[in-house]
């Protein structure tokens, strides 16, 4: 067996082990219950579930080939066990790497994923097991119907703030995807006349959304329209300052470098900086 | 090996199944802190700044709050029917509200006995098996990739990354607009969503004047309250 000699193997191997744990485990629950009860599986009932099985695991594929790269090594094994990634995760990602102003797809990114995504999953898990203990004190105050709007609009309230930051800066690169997407939803919502296909849409257009972004941003790259472009990374001039250095790029990493070694020598470490 | 419980006495919330749920979660937060310690060390090894990897911390968990109190509302709801244990797994874990929400309505009526409920629970497992497997199988080989597009073309590599997280931001904001159809209340979510904005720019202008650094660190988590504040206003208004 190959040996894991670098930080991004062991990344790798100890994401997939604990990965494989949990998965197991998650799937284990209705086996255990079905012993627990007695019960048996009614395979009517699960014959009416195979669509959105299907459908969800079409999803899933598409979710992981799109969030993968955004969240990094180490941030894609915790993300993918710990779930609620478009609405919780990759923004948190995103948010805490724009504030660190780290440069994305080098090493610190990595880093600052991980941490935002493990963070975020622990704080997640901590408001949900008091929230689980006080459910009988919070379920009149969560069914009150006056507040339930701000419950409803959870993402709207998240990605209107994420827009302002992201767009602002990469108006070229956004232009053509957020007109598209735009067309697309609002098209399809006075076809139906509601937005009952938008939340099935949504699961497609997140990759429509990435791959219409990257050939038109390609083209304009090859057209040199985004030689002036300011990437979000790097160059926020609000972030805290990182040491973001050339030898600590996950490409580094990848060859077994030195900035890939688990153990970093302190002339290695005084020549970085 | 003899049943703990029969079909009669079943019971959503039995506590077993809470101490089932809980030796699950126990192993997903030790995954979580495990990743945490390791790249925080190794953030401090490569030589990032302590003080931006504390800084990381407080704003994740910030940020967390509000998105975890709706995910909480999921559980609240999805309660009712299947019991406190399976949603509290299903949305501590992989699972999404919308997800569970449609795989609990297989079953039309009160999940009143074992099989329903173990049915149900498997409907949601399996629809994310491939979330479960497929980033173990394609994780390294994903990353790798990137790895080579940033060595061949640096820039391209960082337009790259950028263009990602706009194909998704874009996909989202044509969602926030995909009810305008159904008349006044399919407007809701694209007024919350220009709150959320204003109060964004508001604070970027704050920022210019003031210089205040530490107003990124609250920019975020305000818009999303504030926006989720404006929405009980503008639904009354527009609902």
């Amino acid at each position: 067996m190959k040996k894991a000699n670098t930080f991004d193997d062991r990344t790798h191997l100890y994401g997939r082990i604990w990965g494989l744990a949990a998965a197991l485990l998650i799937i284990s629950y209705p086996f255990a219950c079905l012993v627990i009860f007695g019960a048996s599986i009614d395979w009517s009932i699960f014959a009416t579930g195979l669509s959105i099985i299907v459908m969800y695991c079409a999803v899933g594929a598409v979710e992981t080939f799109t969030y993968s790269p955004m969240l990094g090594s180490g941030g894609t094994y915790l993300g993918f066990v710990t779930g609620n990634l478009s609405n919780l995760k990759v923004p948190c990602a995103l948010n805490c790497m724009e504030q660190a102003g780290v440069e994305k797809g080098t090493e610190e990114a990595e880093i600052i994923s991980t941490i935002a995504i493990a963070v975020s999953s622990v704080v997640t898990m901590l408001i949900l097991v008091l929230g689980v203990i006080l459910i009988s004190f919070l379920t009149p105050l969560f069914e009150n119907e006056s507040l339930a709007p701000a419950f409803d609009n959870v993402l709207p309230a998240l990605f209107g703030g994420m827009a302002v930051v992201y767009i602002s800066k990469n108006w070229k690169i956004a232009v053509v995807p957020c007109v598209l997407m735009l067309v697309v939803f609002i098209v399809s919502s006075y076809i139906t006349g509601g937005g009952e296909l938008s939340d099935t849409l949504i699961g497609v257009m997140v990759p429509v959304g990435v791959i219409v972004t990257l050939f038109s941003s390609r083209y304009m790259y090859k057209k040199g329209w985004l030689g002036e472009m300011t990437p979000i990374e790097g160059k926020n001039p609000r972030a805290d300052t990182v040491t973001v250095s050339e030898k600590s790029d996950l490409s580094d990493c990848a060859e077994g470098g030195p900035a890939a070694e688990e153990e970093i020598s302190d002339e290695e470490k005084r020549g970085e900086k | 090996m003899g049943c703990l419980l029969n079909a009669t006495s079943f019971d959503k919330n039995a506590p077993i199944l809470y101490v089932l749920v809980s030796v699950i979660l126990l192993v997903v937060v030790a995954q979580a802190v495990f990743f945490l310690v390791r790249a925080y060390r190794r953030g401090v090894k490569i030589g990032m700044e302590k003080a931006v990897l504390n800084k990381t911390m407080l704003r994740a968990a910030i940020f967390t709050i509000a998105p975890a109190m709706a995910i909480l509302v999921g559980i609240v709801v999805l309660a009712k029917e299947l019991g406190i244990p399976l949603p509290w797994l299903r949305l501590s874990v992989i699972g999404s509200f919308s997800y569970e929400t449609i795989a609990a309505s297989v079953f039309k009526g009160d999940v009143d006995n074992g099989t329903v409920y173990v049915t149900i629970a498997l409907v949601m497992t399996c629809g994310m098996l491939v979330s479960m497997f497929l980033p173990l199988i394609t994780g390294k080989k994903i990353q790798r990739g990137l790895i080579k597009i940033r060595q061949k073309d640096k820039k391209w590599g960082e337009i790259f990354m950028t263009a990602l997280f706009l194909g998704m931001i874009s996909a989202f904001l044509g969602y926030i607009f995909g009810s305008v159809g159904e008349g006044a209340s399919g407007w809701i979510p694209v007024c919350v969503f220009f709150v959320s904005a204003v109060v964004m720019a508001a604070f970027g202008g704050l920022l210019k004047i003031t210089k205040w650094k530490w107003i990124n660190d609250y920019a975020l988590p305000v818009c999303i309250v504030a926006g989720m504040a404006a929405a009980v206003p503008i639904t009354m208004l527009l609902g």
